[in-house]
């Protein structure tokens, strides 16, 4: 249980898990209907009826960071996920049939790490139209170059051991041996690289929101929250601060968990974890 | 690597000897099929191996086996010591059913010498010695009639190295698996097999029965790594080193450049002859 020992991943994993407990839960935790505008209460600093205060349509600011989190987690495990199933197949397949694949597979990775990420997950998401749907589409097709470059590296290493060369002289094909065998020994970096990855697949989606493209109003989603309280930061400030803290805390969160499992994930290096404390 | 040819019997073992980078590994890798060679062919009772495909291929793969030389890449890290001793069975669908293949993992255990307990481990929790009998194990499960084993204890300390020596040749000779016993060590060779052959930057330069090549080596690079092992001290083999520019590498002996003895014809490329009863050596000057 080495990963209790490390304090920053155990902060990290008790916000993770009390964040998915929020999502879950969110019915019963919500002082407040997310949607439901009074605006005799518009603008309200933090009190007693409103913990973090209300925005410019009287909604409670905290239930729609609660209610926010669902939509964030779902499309930074969503969006990490996708992202890391094409990264892991393309980079394996790069990796172990080499030449030609290698070289096609790779130059395509080139193609798209030309562009700058976020610029080209906006024009994706604009040509396919606002909605979270295509916002996590649009974040996965431009998340996956990294895993593929990462597998490819680690399978181009594996492959040469000989229990590979000895699956082949038992005659196992080409798929078991990449699955069966390769896909485990080079799935720890993708593991990590993930668990740091959903913290920037929810920042990337917020700052999609932010500039309008993801969930729709009235959806409560943290970036688009933070877009319309900035036409407030002066007067009431709380409208950004806390939907901005959420976001904070919540990518930081994976963070610290992504630090922590690669010095978990690699049986040959647990014994170091263990003694570390 | 060129003109490399040798047959192994049922029962038999073939040593194959030379330094480092003479092809040995390669000889082996190339039989069974791990790398393409640029031609040549390989028969495994009277059928071609490089050729098959599909079940026939699948077949071979099953009848031919290898063992490597570093116990520390020889099983996936990451399957436990049993996973690895089922998977060749599961790879060609033996054992049918769990229980099956479970009683035959006891019995492989049993002729190896390793304990239960073992099975739930992963590799790294296991010592060199125990790995590689754990790999003669899995190899053992097909039941192959033919073992090509790459330096299995090149790797291993002495007393551990025996150890698994003599399982080898224990399961070699209950099985009667043609085995080809590859290293750079002469005297375990010489231990091991019925015959040795002995290579030299890709072509077997001499061949003869075991006992015969140690007492009456002809080439002179086998004279050169018998002597070296037989007196440590005084070897009357002189390594010479000639560069001569002139001679067209490519078609001269391969160790023209290092022979004591080497001689104008030796610009030739030497073919191996028969120079004694089942000795055939690839010189010249015999």
């Amino acid at each position: 249980m080495s990963v209790f020992k490390n304090k920053l991943t155990l902060i990290g994993m008790i916000i993770i898990l009390l964040l998915l407990c929020a999502a879950i839960f969110a019915p019963v935790l919500t002082p407040h209907n997310p949607n439901t505008q009074c605006l005799s209460q518009a603008l309200k600093g933090p009190c007693s009826d409103y913990p973090c205060g209300t925005d410019e349509f009287g909604r409670c600011i905290f239930s729609r960071i609660i209610y926010g989190a669902r939509v964030s987690l779902a499309i930074g495990i969503a969006v990490t996920a996708v992202s890391a199933a094409i990264g892991v197949v393309l980079g394996m397949a790069a990796g172990y049939y080499g030449r030609a694949v290698d070289e096609i597979i790779m130059r395509i990775v080139d193609i798209f790490l030309a562009f700058p990420g976020l610029i080209l997950a906006l024009v994706v998401a604009g040509l396919l139209g606002p909605g979270i749907g295509n916002v996590m589409l649009a974040l996965a097709l431009v998340g996956w170059m990294g895993y593929a470059r990462v597998v490819r590296g680690t399978v181009l290493a594996e492959k040469e051991k000989e229990y590979i060369e000895t699956a082949r002289s038992l005659g196992a094909n080409d798929l078991y041996i990449m699955f069966r065998h390769l896909l485990p020994n080079v799935i720890a970096p993708v593991i990590i690289m993930a668990s740091v990855g959903i913290g920037y697949a929810i920042l990337a989606a917020a700052g999609l929101s932010f500039l309008g493209l993801g969930a729709q109003p009235p959806t409560a989603v943290w970036g688009s929250m933070l877009s319309d309280g900035k036409t407030y930061l002066q007067t009431a400030p709380h409208l950004t601060i806390f939907p901005g803290l959420a976001i904070l805390v919540t990518v930081l969160a994976f963070n610290f968990l992504g630090d922590g499992l690669r010095d978990l994930l690699d049986p040959r290096l647990k014994d170091k974890a263990w003694n570390r404390g | 690597m060129d003109g490399v040819g040798f047959t192994v019997k049922p029962g038999e073992t073939l040593g194959l000897v030379g330094e480092s980078g003479s092809g040995k590994s390669t000889v082996a890798r190339t039989m069974l099929g791990l790398i393409p060679p640029s031609s040549g062919r390989v028969f495994f009772q009277g059928q071609e191996v490089l050729t098959a495909n599909g079940r026939m291929k699948k077949e071979f793969c099953g009848k031919m086996q290898i063992i490597f030389q570093h116990p520390e890449s020889a099983l996936n890290p990451r399957m436990k010591i049993y996973e690895s001793l089922l998977e060749p069975m599961l790879i060609h669908r033996q054992n049918s059913s769990r229980e099956e293949m479970k009683i035959k993992s006891r019995e492989l255990l049993q002729q190896i010498g390793l304990s239960e307990e073992h099975l739930t481990r992963y590799p790294h929790e296991l010592s060199g010695g125990q790995i590689q009998r754990v790999v003669l194990a899995r190899v053992l499960s097909l039941s192959p009639q033919f073992l090509v084993a790459d330096e299995p204890t090149s790797m291993l300390d002495a007393s551990v190295q025996a150890q698994v020596l003599r399982i080898l040749k224990r399961i070699q000779l209950e099985n009667g698996i043609g085995l080809l016993f590859i290293s750079h060590d002469i005297e375990v060779v010489s231990c091991m097999s019925d015959r040795i052959a002995v290579m030299y930057k890709g072509q077997i330069v001499e061949s003869a029965p075991a006992e015969e090549l140690c007492q009456n080596p002809l080439h002179p690079y086998s004279r050169l790594l018998v002597e070296a092992f037989s007196s440590l001290e005084k070897s009357s083999v002189k390594q010479v080193w000639v560069e001569d520019e002139k001679i067209d590498t490519a078609s001269r002996c391969h160790y023209y450049s290092h022979c004591p003895h080497a001689g104008p014809a030796c610009r030739q490329r030497p073919v191996l002859r028969e120079t004694g009863a089942e000795h055939y050596t690839a010189c010249w000057l015999l």
